[in-house]
């Protein structure tokens, strides 16, 4: 049996004495496209952000390619293979697209404890910020601030960058949200173009796009896994219906 | 051994001393998350306010009213139209209170000039209090006095009244406080006015122990931020401990090693931040 | 990354007029100042370090300033060490102390962080005042002769002026290389956006407290220069005042820029210069124009300045005041 990509088990996380997310156990498979699904306040960003680091569990386990990054910072996961998207964009936003989709390159980089080097020198680096603008089609924006993009040029940057860094394990959280039906379009034919060894694992709300991505789905409520399944399961499932119907 | 009673019950008031200039300090960083670096000229100007009014013939517990009240006043000017403009950039309003403490500090150097001046104890309480072979002022007994008698009612205020419901509510969720419905604005002003009145009446409490003299400020404001970082943001216990604690300490210190007596306060700061950097009852990241 | 802020004809006359100055201005007494502008230069380059391009806001910076002058004088006018060896000990031991005083300060961050660069200046401050034994206490701590490199003599003012020149042009070009390193790039994301350098593999903790580490070092450069040119250090070069007014330098000239904190670094030793002959209140001094500059120009003299001077010209230009960093930014969560 080879090793999920992403394992977790019985993890919860409270807030005061609020569970935001309870005794969630998950198994992840390579290759897997796994769609998040709940109502607002389900957990999901919660859980998302357990296991890019952002907070540290109150309990349970999460490993990531078999090594267990429970104790882990963010910045340690992202060089274990992960990358993330997050649901309010937050890019340099005083800076170009190129700029940015570099620092995301140096992340992973040596170089970025280089204190003397100049960065803009660094001419193999810019080649291919350029080459990742092109394909996600911003190569025309390449030189322009961020300030000055639209949301849906913004939103599709960040999935550049992050693609950038040629993850095995993807998470995005919310990719569609506030982009216009055009602009939804783009992000979609991006997602579609990620290739298919890169896990990825899904919060949407836009059932149409989620779906048709989706190889498996979880549903959650109130911090617990309520339903996970294939799409059909999940659509058949009457517990479904309840989550997001109330009854 | 008496030695080590005198210096403690020396600690003991200090440290009370501390308390009533950090409890003013804590409140209004704990739920305005304003870091008032005027406070400790507050404490010096109130002593200062405190010397004149004792120098033109009041006594001294009216004196201590006056100071306080006096800064309270300039407290309540400055909170409402200076610091009030600055809603939203705490680093801002950090830097202004920065300029108005070197602006504070500097007019009573104008006003009342560079030499110390001893604050005239009152007559009801000079003298000592003796017990077996031991004395020991009575004037800093009242003091350790006043400050457990101040923790008594801030802590009734917070935990048993109304305003302090909403005090506390403002501290943990101010957003959400906001929300239900409590008038924040006149809550920052209401708590800046007790926090500077404290500054203000705790200075001319002080006077007679440390004295009046320029740089007062600069002593008393980092101890503190020390307290502050020792006891942890928004805790009245924090702030109540880590002023006890670092009045041991300073002088326990200062009667064993005086030369080293500011070094040794280096230690409770780097054991707090190394291993518990939200401080011993803070529930808060500082 | 932007190009620079001034262009080449007007950078090459102001190195010219900086070179010139002992032959352009006749009296000691104004070398000597530019001089003290050249040392207040560095420290606030070495401030901007942690304000400008990390946005941390500091206020104990004084501390290696005064750290290292105290060290350069005790070891060599009290305790046989030699010229260069009493130098090179002196900034190793404060660039240590930065280590230390970073290592604490970054345990909290943002507002937590001033508080703590603020307490541990001032608890410097204070162990300076009182262990006289070792810092003189009050008195301060003199008896340093200036050095004679290579058998200059340090003692003429002109000399002295190019000599801090040269470690100032040295400084300026270290911080510049850091700041278009990639490194110094990173920092400047962290300063932007904590949260997502992290998620994108950056050690944000580490990135920050290397650049703090890099500031107190040109600290220590700027108080051994201090050391020479006063011959003298007493504690009131610790205190939170002396912070404050390196502070005041770097919101002054303009935190976006390394030409902005020299500038400001020139305003504020002139006027302390100027004024100190008239009024004896420079403290009062020093605290309203804090007040109105955070009220009014919180983007800095230079910046607002400068912004003016463009809208004076023909061409529309896009920045304003809302693009251009400002100290008073508050840092991103």
């Amino acid at each position: 049996m080879t090793t999920p990509v992403l394992e977790v088990t019985g993890l919860s996380r409270f807030f005061g004495g609020l569970p935001a997310v309870r005794d969630v156990s998950m198994r992840i498979p390579a290759g897997e496209r796994r769609l998040l699904l709940g109502p607002n306040g389900a957990g999901k960003t919660t859980f998302f952000n357990l296991v890019a680091g952002d907070f540290q569990p109150s309990q349970g386990e999460i490993r990531i390619f078999g090594h267990n990054v429970t104790r882990k910072s963010a910045n340690q996961r992202t060089h274990l293979g992960m990358a993330r998207t997050h649901q309010i964009i937050t890019l340099l936003s005083k800076n170009t697209l190129l700029h940015n989709v570099v620092i995301s390159l140096v992340g992973l980089r040596q170089i970025r404890f280089n204190p003397w080097s100049d960065l803009r020198r660094q001419t193999q680096l810019w080649d291919q910020a350029r080459a990742t603008l092109a394909l996600v089609g911003l190569e025309d924006l390449a030189d322009r601030s961020v300030a000055e993009t639209s949301y849906g040029e913004r939103r599709r940057l960040e999935i550049a960058m992050a693609l950038a860094q040629k993850p095995k394990l993807l998470l995005l959280d919310e990719p569609l949200a506030g982009l216009s039906a055009d602009e939804r379009q783009d992000v979609q034919r991006l997602l579609q173009s990620v290739p298919r060894d890169v896990t990825v694992v899904m919060i949407e709300h836009d059932m149409d796009v989620a779906l048709a991505f989706a190889d498996v789905i979880t549903v959650m409520q109130h911090g617990q896994v309520v339903v996970e399944g294939s799409r059909a399961d999940v659509v058949a499932d009457p517990r479904t219906r309840e989550v997001y119907l109330g009854h | 051994m008496n030695f080590w009673i005198i210096q403690g019950l020396n600690g003991l008031a200090f440290g009370s001393l501390l308390f009533i200039l950090a409890s003013g300090f804590s409140l209004i960083f704990g739920l305005m998350r304003i870091v008032n670096l005027s406070h400790g000229a507050y404490f010096m100007l109130g002593a200062y306010v405190g010397l004149s009014a004792i120098g033109a013939g009041v006594n001294f517990w009216i004196a201590i009213l006056i100071g306080g009240g006096a800064i309270s006043i300039l407290g309540i000017l400055i909170e409402r139209f200076i610091l009030r403009r600055l809603n939203g950039q705490p680093l801002a309003q950090v830097l202004v209170t920065l300029g108005i403490a070197f602006i504070i500090a500097d007019t009573c150097v104008w006003i009342w000039t560079g030499d110390p001046r001893p604050l005239p104890m009152p007559r009801e309480l000079a003298g000592a209090f003796r017990v077996s072979n031991l004395a020991f002022p009575i004037y800093r007994l009242f003091v350790i006095g006043v400050a457990f008698a101040l923790a008594a009612a801030l802590w009734f205020l917070l935990e048993r009244s109304r305003l302090g419901a909403m005090i506390r509510a403002g501290v943990d969720d101010l957003a959400m406080a906001r929300a239900m419905g409590i008038r924040t604005s006149l809550l920052f002003s209401a708590v800046f006015c007790l926090g500077s009145a404290l500054a203000g009446a705790g200075g001319v409490l002080a006077g007679p122990i440390l004295s009046v003299y320029p740089g007062l400020d600069s002593d008393m404001l980092p101890l503190a931020l020390v307290v502050v970082i020792l006891g942890g943001v928004g805790s009245l216990l924090g702030a109540f401990v880590g002023s006890l604690i670092i009045g041991f300490i300073y002088s326990y210190g200062q009667a064993l090693f005086p030369d080293l007596a500011y070094v040794i306060l280096f230690l409770p700061m780097v054991l707090v931040l190394t291993l518990r950097p939200t401080g011993l009852f803070g529930r808060q990241a500082i | 990354m932007r190009a620079p802020s001034f262009n080449l004809l007007s950078s090459l006359t102001a190195i010219a007029a900086l070179l010139a100055l002992p032959w352009l201005v006749t009296s000691d007494y104004y070398v000597n100042i530019a001089s003290q502008v050249v040392i207040a230069a560095i420290l606030a380059l070495s401030l901007n370090l942690l304000i400008g391009f990390g946005g941390m806001i500091s206020l104990g910076h004084a501390a290696y300033l005064g750290v290292a002058a105290y060290l350069s004088i005790y070891l060599t006018a009290h305790a046989g060490f030699g010229h260069l060896a009493g130098a090179l000990i002196a900034i190793g031991a404060t660039t240590g102390l930065a280590m230390l005083f970073g290592y604490l300060a970054l345990r909290a961050s943002g507002l937590g962080f001033l508080m703590i660069t603020l307490a541990l200046g001032q608890i410097l401050w204070g162990v300076a005042y009182r262990w006289a034994s070792l810092t003189g206490g009050d008195n301060g701590l003199g008896g340093l002769k200036r050095p004679h490199p290579f058998g200059f003599n340090l003692m003429d003012p002109a000399v002295f002026y190019y000599f801090a020149l040269a470690f100032l042009g040295i400084a300026l070009w270290c911080i510049a290389r850091f700041v278009q390193s990639a490194l110094g790039q990173s920092l400047q994301g962290t300063r932007d956006q904590p949260r997502r350098m992290r998620a994108l593999g950056y050690n944000v903790w580490l990135i920050q407290w290397l650049s703090f580490v890099f500031a107190g070092f040109w600290g220590a450069v700027a108080g051994l220069l201090y050391a020479y040119y006063h011959q003298f250090v007493s504690p009131q070069t610790l205190h939170l005042t002396t912070s404050a007014e390196t502070l005041l330098m770097v919101i002054a000239g303009g935190s976006g820029t390394l030409l902005g904190p020299m500038v400001g670094a020139a305003l504020v030793v002139i006027l302390k210069n100027v004024v100190s002959a008239y009024i004896t209140r420079w403290l009062i001094l020093l605290g309203v124009i804090f007040v109105v500059i955070v009220l009014f120009m919180p983007e800095g003299l230079v910046p607002g300045i400068t912004r003016w001077v463009r809208s004076l010209s023909s061409r529309p230009r896009a920045d304003k005041a809302a693009d251009t960093p400002s100290v008073v930014k508050e840092p991103a969560q």
